[in-house]
């Protein structure tokens, strides 16, 4: 590999005494296709019948001695099925060469390589999980980095980014409850309810075309609906004035929260209506506070600070038992 | 299965009696993790323990997948960038900057010299905190608890106000883009780095200090979690982890990208392939990158552009592929990413390398003391996010 970019080597031949001519010195029966890739590293497809002897042979043979499998993955195109990619390296001879090979898309299976290098046990198990390709003699054939009884291969181009509870299948119940599917409505019954809707709208007509009795029925109506919004607002004053707590708008600062609208109340009436109207609670009112005694500053009344503190609790405690027992009901 | 014979003396009985007594051991599960302080992240592993000795260790990993290859392929070429933050989060300048080359070699993207030696420089940064992570949290495991995650979080902060000065964040820095860099660093950015070199040269120093000679240490680490070369390679082991087996493998001499045969460091190897070795790697690479970043400091020009002149505001490569590796502090990081001629890559594939090195564990840890499969995991250095991506 160079620093230099060498993108016009798609594609191309890998030039006299590359690592191709190796492989075909030493496997001279063995078809291979070989290309230059972008990175520079000659790639070598082999048929999937003679993978695994291509492999063995390349880590057994003293001029390729491949024994660094550096990485191992698959390619999904679609159409053209699967694609299985090895990275070797040599570390004595300091080459690298690809071997790819061409899997159809159902039912791939190659012969595991776990028996000659000890990383192709994750390797291909992680390959299996993700692809669905199947690495006959593999020794411990389960998921690796999925769930162990997810039977999905994600990293097909048919696997949608999906939510992925839909995914797996754990979770469809709950998503079936939160987003129901909608009951398919036939364009007559569509029809009807749009002649229903436009039935119960009354009728109105623009205002040049209104008669001159209309238009002042039309206009006392609007003097009607204004002073009902006066007076309503007048009301409203009123009530704040006399300290009931505001049915809507901002919540002063500080001030406890409003409380919840009853759910029952809240789908009956209007959301308005509910909010304004008292909250049911069928608890007696709590009696209203006692004065309490002042107490004094600690330096001029040590004394009386004291006394005032303990009658303060003696109060208190007594209100909570009152309370308590009221609440009991006794 | 084990079978004594004992003797008594009775005081009434003239002839000593030989009792005959079998002891049968069970051997028991013990459920570690995946919410564990000695597991580093989300990890589980169930050990079959006879007594004291590991007998067996099946780990659990998938706790944190998030799917980071599907999305990123659900994503323009620029929208997945910020995804590598989040696979290794101790290293993620150098994450970010796989993904960089990745794209910006399929799209025949050149970027200026200034920005390489800027990525360069953070991500060699980024490596002395990732081990000073390591350092804390290892510590820790061996029973340190507290000194030594209180010494390298020191430094560690040192080199993340660094980072923070240059992209205004401490962690997630999303800060390289394709074609260069996000905005210029700032102005004293020479100085703070000379600045805070200095300061973690110290730092290293104490670390040695504190824990290379001390004998609880050694103990605790030499001959644990012993590997040899071959089985490191057949495990996929990379980083320094293997280079601890006596493999002499980094991507930057091996297979150099970037800029860095412009600088010289050496590359530290281990003996024994022990848990100690990886330590006394880790170590001794912080230093070596504290010289790359002395070296790139000098070398850098001053000014100049740091982003690339005339990239297209959609990246469409043209159809290809390829797999980008490089050293992170970890081991070999990887993207495969094939392009189809879209604006979205067909296939990203992260290569880990915590996901190859955490496999190894189990060789490690069968027929050793529990308390060792501890340290054992520790030594590895795993990032649970970027193991399950």
């Amino acid at each position: 590999m160079t620093t230099s970019s060498d993108d016009a080597t798609t594609a191309l031949q890998p030039p006299p005494g590359s690592i191709a001519d190796v492989y075909r010195l030493v496997m001279p029966l063995i078809p291979f296709e070989a290309v230059v890739t972008k990175g520079g590293d000659v790639a070598l497809t082999v048929a999937a019948e003679f993978l695994y002897e291509v492999i063995a042979r390349a880590r057994d043979d003293e001029r390729l001695g491949m024994n660094l499998l550096r990485n191992l993955t698959a390619v999904d195109w679609v159409e053209q099925g699967l694609e299985l990619v090895y990275h070797f390296y040599s570390i004595e001879h300091r080459h690298a060469a690809t071997i790819k090979c061409r899997l159809p898309s159902e039912g791939a299976a190659v012969r595991s390589v776990a028996g000659l290098y000890a990383t192709a046990d994750w390797a291909e198990r992680e390959c299996r999980e993700m692809f669905g390709i199947e690495f006959l003699g593999h020794p411990d054939p389960r998921n690796l980095l999925l769930d162990e009884d997810l039977d999905i291969h994600p990293l097909r181009k048919s696997h949608p980014l999906a939510p992925i509870e839909v995914e797996q299948g754990v979770d469809v119940e709950f998503f079936t409850k939160q987003f129901p599917p909608e009951e398919p409505v036939s364009p007559q019954e569509k029809a009807a309810d749009a002649d229903d809707a436009a039935a119960a709208r009354p009728e109105r007509k623009p205002d040049a075309e209104l008669t001159e009795e209309e238009r002042e029925a039309k206009r006392a109506e609007q003097a009607e609906r204004v002073a009902r919004a006066r007076e309503l607002a007048a009301q409203r004053r009123a009530e704040r004035a006399a300290g009931a707590p505001p049915a809507g708008g901002p919540r002063a600062e500080g001030a406890p929260p409003p409380p919840r609208p009853e759910p029952a109340a809240a789908t009956a009436a209007a959301p308005a209506a509910a909010a304004a109207a008292p909250v049911s609670d069928d608890r007696p009112p709590a009696p209203p506070p006692p004065e309490l005694p002042t107490i004094p500053d600690a330096e001029e009344d040590p004394e009386g600070r004291a006394a005032a503190q303990a009658e303060r609790v003696r109060i208190g405690r007594e209100l909570a038992a009152a309370r308590r027992a009221q609440l009991r009901g006794e | 299965m084990t079978t004594t014979q004992q003797t008594f003396e009775g005081e009434i009985l003239t002839e000593p009696v030989v009792v005959e007594r079998e002891f049968e051991t069970v051997d028991m599960n013990i459920n570690v993790g995946p919410q564990h302080p000695a597991t580093h992240g989300v990890f589980r592993m169930v050990l079959t323990v006879d007594g004291e000795i590991v007998k067996d260790a099946i780990p659990y990993i998938g706790y944190m997948h998030r799917g980071g290859e599907k999305l990123s392929e659900n994503l323009d070429y620029r929208g997945a960038l910020g995804y590598q933050d989040r696979t290794d989060y101790l290293a993620a300048f150098n994450s970010e900057w796989v993904y960089c080359n990745a794209v910006e070699r399929l799209a025949g993207i050149e970027i200026p010299e200034r920005a390489e030696y800027v990525r360069l420089i953070l991500s060699e940064f980024n490596r002395v905190l990732s081990h000073f992570m390591f350092m804390g949290a290892f510590g820790t495991d061996v029973g340190y608890f507290g000194t030594a995650f209180t010494w390298t979080f020191k430094e560690r902060e040192r080199i993340q106000d660094l980072f923070e000065a240059v992209c205004g964040d401490r962690i997630m820095y999303n800060y390289f883009r394709v074609g260069g860099l996000a905005w210029e660093p700032h102005e004293s950015f020479v100085e703070d780095s000379n600045w805070v070199l200095d300061q973690v040269e110290v730092g290293i120093a104490d670390v040695d200090n504190l824990m290379t000679d001390n004998e609880v240490f050694v103990a605790r680490c030499r001959d644990v979690g012993v590997m040899s070369a071959e089985e490191a390679i057949s495990y996929g082991v990379t980083g320094p982890m293997l280079r601890a087996s006596g493999v002499p493998f980094d991507l930057r001499v091996d297979e150099p990208y970037s800029i860095y045969d412009r600088f010289y460091w050496e590359i530290p190897i281990g003996e024994r392939g022990d848990v100690y070795d990886r330590y006394l790697v880790r170590l001794e690479e912080m230093r070596q990158s504290v010289s790359i970043i002395r070296q790139a400091l000098d070398q850098m020009p001053t000014s100049g552009p740091i982003v690339a002149e005339r990239l297209p505001a959609r990246l469409r490569p043209e159809p290809g592929e390829i797999y980008m590796r490089q050293e992170n502090p970890r081991g070999e990081y990887g993207i495969y990413m094939v392009s189809d001629g879209t604006d979205k890559p067909w296939r990203v594939k992260m290569r880990s390398p915590c996901f190859h090195n955490l496999s190894s564990l189990r060789p490690q840890v069968v027929n050793s003391y529990l308390a060792d499969a501890v340290v054992a995991l520790g030594s590895i250095d795993i990032v649970l996010c970027e193991v399950d991506r």
